[in-house]
């Protein structure tokens, strides 16, 4: 008879570590990072992220460079990719009709399932030609009084790195915000039309005005996955320590930089430094995927499965 | 009548309501200048969003349409069955590089894989668990790392210690990148098994790891592997945490603890290199590499569709259909709540014929003493006591919410799954309070059996889903199993019907078959009483009536406690009656006296149809 019970206490136990596991990998990835940086963060200090020397000749490093990239090309990816991305998801979950949903979807998964290597490889034989060739000389000719579009023409840099960031999270743009879009209840839309309201003034009104802080969460979320894409940036930025303004400049990023010279990192230091990098990107990363997760989930929180004892009574 | 034709006379007509006539007449006028400007807009718009929808649609063919082209033109024999040739020699292949990224997912898959399930059943499973929304977050979180930080966590702790970039750490690394994918996936789809089907295992007398690994996992078992061939589709491109983990090998590797060539480092590398010839087998090995990955994602696809098909079954449309109206009726039936409010004045009247001794003189099988319930702090029964007579059919009436459900399920303790449930007072079977420390739960429920409203055919052959019970308790004598099949199948009235197709999916029998399987099913372990929670809601006449005849022929040799809304089915069914309502045990009886001579004023507004 206390055998049965045994059975089950056992077993919770036993399924009780796998979770422990992943807390513990957690934990691991982090204490890690920061005892092998832990010689560059005393070396130092918070001057790390404020100084602009890549130097690993002289032992001299500082990573702003580095963020100044990553915050640039995320940033403009995100500028590119959200219109287009909320653009694509509302027409997606209001207006296209069920077959092409259906057809649509399944391309932005496919795109979704393109790897950051595959990206990188269009990236440089085909979207920096065109960079190079159309897209750069027409914004250096029309919007060169600004300083983001001046200065030598290279076709890889900044833009290039932004453009193939955004064609990358633009799948993840729509298919959350879709999530978010088709989780407000409908009878709300219907009010809206039943006081006279166009397709456009109900979605406007309600559907965005509902759906907002999960929509900004699936922006936030493909920030992080922008900030921690490696590869195709990689690729395409040009490899440079630099700051500066033009997005025509050839620049560096915070992950590109650990993919390009870890593994010819020589000494401790140098090692060290790059390790801090990637501290870097993962407190970033966590930071971000907190506030993402916590809007998301204050939107679609309702509509968890929940046991609900009201309905068995 | 009077009520209504007041409202009529003192309630303004639209037109008056909006005031003077020149109110209206701004309306009207503002309608007609805005009406252009907002259809316009509302057209502008519908351009501007199928244009963003056309963008992502141009990048993504330009993509693949590049792929292929350039891909298939240089995808020969020799680049899938050679070796790279040395820098500057054209020709060669990519051999090594597309066995290495097997191997490598294979690591990874071991790695990744018993962790990820393991820990999705167990956030599933024991969801409520503080420390299960802690694991979630974290997994969460760790979905969100970019994945160049998991290549120097393992170089930090494989690579450095071993001394050397090896195949295993890439492994290793691409594994850990699964984990919380799975986990999540793996959680998903275990949770979208139905609670009504977990607790219909629990019902048969199984105990709870049983019902997780016959039942819930069987039933999910397809989307768990779905969620592992997308887990492994994303990590078979990845590229940057292979870069210092498996670092990358012209030839062939002799040992996993050696550097490894895997698909996407060799595709990176080539592509940035400055020779044409390598430009093209990028192409070509890009071409190979999403192949590698659609086929994981499509056979991933293979399976959610199979395991739709497997859980909806023949008649999904049907049941879902019954469903609805089913849920509608609930509704309807508590549309009205002045009347209950009304009556509840009357609850303080002395209780009438609820008498803890036996009805009639019978042997009590089932005795409730001053029983109360409560979800969190809602309380739902309050001090109901009663004795059920053995070996007769008992039915539980009452409105919506009353708390009728809830009474029989605490007759086998199905409660105890509920989170902030609690219970005080007793109920005693056969003299022993079940809710002792010492009670055995699963023998408990070996001997109440359990017919639940959804019906609950396990994802298994209709001979499985009979011999569960009994397969779970170690039956395994072929010709005892196959006895009891046929004699619970006949004594459910369902034999005749299955008796050529035992081995067939028990989700492929209609639906009044697959309640009575349920029955055949219960009554397979030998239970002594049988609990019936509306197990006709969701059928039609036809197979209700089938239902009530069996409850007819079994009411001889078990106890039946039956909850139904359905008030002609308690006249025709049961030999007693309890009416409860708002969670207090009003009258409790013969149920011919019951719907003759009601002797609450509550029973009889009931009874009527004055409410619920």
């Amino acid at each position: 008879m206390k055998r049965k019970d045994t059975g089950d206490f056992l077993f919770k136990q036993i399924l009780k570590i796998f979770p422990l596991l992943i807390l513990v990998l957690m934990g691991a990835i982090l204490f890690q990072l920061v005892s092998f940086s832990s010689l560059s963060l005393k070396r130092f200090g918070f001057s790390f992220l404020t100084t602009t020397t890549w130097d690993p000749v002289f032992e001299k490093f500082g990573a702003l460079p580095f963020i100044y990239g990553t915050l640039v090309t995320s940033g403009v990816a995100l500028l590119i990719a959200v219109p287009i991305g909320l653009g694509a998801s509302i027409y997606l979950a209001e207006y296209a009709p069920l077959k092409i949903q259906k057809i649509f979807s399944s391309l932005i998964d496919l795109l979704a399932a393109i790897p950051s290597v595959i990206y990188g490889l269009w990236g440089i034989f085909v979207l920096v030609p065109i960079m190079r060739s159309h897209i750069q000389p027409f914004l250096g000719k029309y919007l060169g009084f600004l300083p983001f579009f001046q200065g030598p023409n290279y076709g890889v840099g900044f833009l290039a790195a932004s453009v193939i960031l955004s064609i990358m999270i633009v799948p993840f743009i729509i298919s959350v915000s879709r999530e978010v879009i088709s989780a407000v209840p409908p009878v709300y839309k219907e009010a809206a039309y039943a006081v006279g309201a166009t397709r456009w003034e109900a979605i406007q009104t309600i559907v965005l005005s509902c759906g907002k802080q999960g929509i900004i969460g699936s922006v936030i979320l493909a920030l992080g996955r922008a900030i921690g894409e490696t590869m195709a940036v990689t690729m395409i930025i040009g490899n440079n320590v630099k700051i500066s303004a033009s997005l025509f400049s050839p620049g560096y990023t915070l992950s590109s930089v650990i993919a390009n010279e870890f593994a010819e990192a020589a000494s401790k230091l140098y090692l060290s430094s790059l390790i801090e990098i990637a501290l870097v990107l993962l407190v970033v990363s966590i930071g971000v995927n907190i506030i993402a997760r916590v809007l998301i989930w204050s939107v679609t929180k309702h509509q968890q499965f929940s046991p609900n004892a009201a309905k068995i009574i | 009548m009077r009520q209504r034709s007041f409202d009529m006379n003192t309630y303004p007509s639209p037109r008056e309501n909006l005031g003077t006539n020149n109110i209206q007449k701004r309306i009207v006028t503002a309608f007609a200048h805005s009406r252009r400007r907002r259809f316009a807009v509302d057209q502008l718009i519908v351009f501007l969003l199928t244009l963003c929808s056309l963008i992502v649609l141009v990048s993504l063919f330009s993509i693949v349409g590049h792929l292929i082209i350039h891909g298939a033109s240089s995808l020969t024999r020799e680049f899938l069955t050679h070796l790279p040739k040395p820098v500057g020699e054209p020709g060669g292949g990519m051999a090594n590089a597309i066995a290495g990224s097997l191997i490598l997912l294979g690591i990874a898959f071991v790695v990744g894989v018993p962790v990820g399930v393991g820990a999705g059943i167990f956030l599933s499973e024991y969801a409520t668990d503080r420390y299960a929304s802690v694991v979630r977050f974290v997994t969460d979180v760790m979905n969100g790392i970019p994945s160049i930080v998991y290549g120097i966590f393992v170089y930090t702790v494989f690579v450095l210690p071993f001394k050397g970039f090896s195949a295993f750490s890439g492994g290793i690394a691409l594994g850990m990148m699964m984990i919380p994918m799975i986990t999540r996936t793996t959680e998903e789809f275990v949770r979208m098994v139905p609670v009504h089907l977990r607790e219909a295992g629990l019902a048969l007398g199984a105990p709870r790891w049983r019902v997780i690994g016959d039942i819930v996992i069987s039933s999910s078992i397809a989307g768990i592997v779905t969620g592992i061939m997308v887990a492994l589709a994303r990590v078979a491109g990845e590229t940057a945490p292979l870069l210092f983990t498996a670092f990358g090998n012209r030839f062939w590797h002799s040992s996993l603890m050696q550097p490894i060539a895997a698909l996407p480092l060799q595709i990176f590398s080539y592509a940035i290199s400055p020779f044409d010839d390598w430009h093209r087998q990028a192409w070509a090995g890009a071409l190979v590499l999403i192949g590698i990955v659609f086929m994981m994602n499509l056979s991933a696809n293979y399976f959610v569709f199979r395991r739709n098909r497997f859980l909806l079954g023949k008649n999904s449309g049907k049941t879902a259909g019954n469903d609805h109206s089913e849920r509608k009726s609930t509704r309807n039936s508590i549309a009205s709540p002045s009347i209950p409010e009304k009556l509840e004045k009357f609850s303080l009247n002395k209780r009438i014929n609820v008498h803890p001794q036996s009805l009639d003189n019978l042997p009590v099988q089932i005795s409730v003493k001053n029983l109360n319930f409560y979800y969190g702090r809602q309380q739902v029964l309050k001090d109901v006591s009663m004795n059920i007579p053995g070996r007769r059919v008992t039915a539980l009436i009452g409105p919506s919410g009353c708390g009728k459900s809830t009474l029989l399920r605490t007759f086998n303790r199905m409660n105890d799954l509920i989170p902030s449930s609690r219970m005080e007072g007793e109920v005693l079977i056969d003299g022993k309070n079940i809710y002792d420390k010492t009670t055995d739960v699963v023998a408990l429920r070996q001997k109440v059996g359990m017919v639940f409203q959804k019906f609950t055919p396990f994802p298994k052959s209709i001979y499985d889903n009979v011999s569960y019970g009994l397969k779970i308790i170690g039956i395994k004598d072929k010709s005892l199993l196959n006895e009891m099949v046929e004699k619970s199948l006949r004594r459910a009235a369902l034999w005749d019907e299955v008796k050529d197709y035992l081995g067939k999916s028990a989700l492929a029998l209609s639906g009044g078959q697959q309640q009575r399987l349920c029955i055949a099913r219960a009554l397979a372990v030998g239970p002594e009483i049988l609990l019936m929670d509306e197990p006709c809601s969701a059928l039609d006449p036809a197979a209700t009536a089938k239902i009530e005849e069996l409850i007819f022929e079994l009411k001889d040799d078990y106890t039946i406690v039956i909850v139904t809304h359905n008030m002609q089915q308690a006249a025709r069914v049961s030999d007693y009656t309890a009416f409860l309502f708002l969670g207090e045990l009003v009258e409790f009886g013969s149920t011919e006296k019951m719907f003759t001579v009601p002797q609450d004023k509550r029973t009889e507004a009931y009874l009527t149809g004055k409410f619920g």
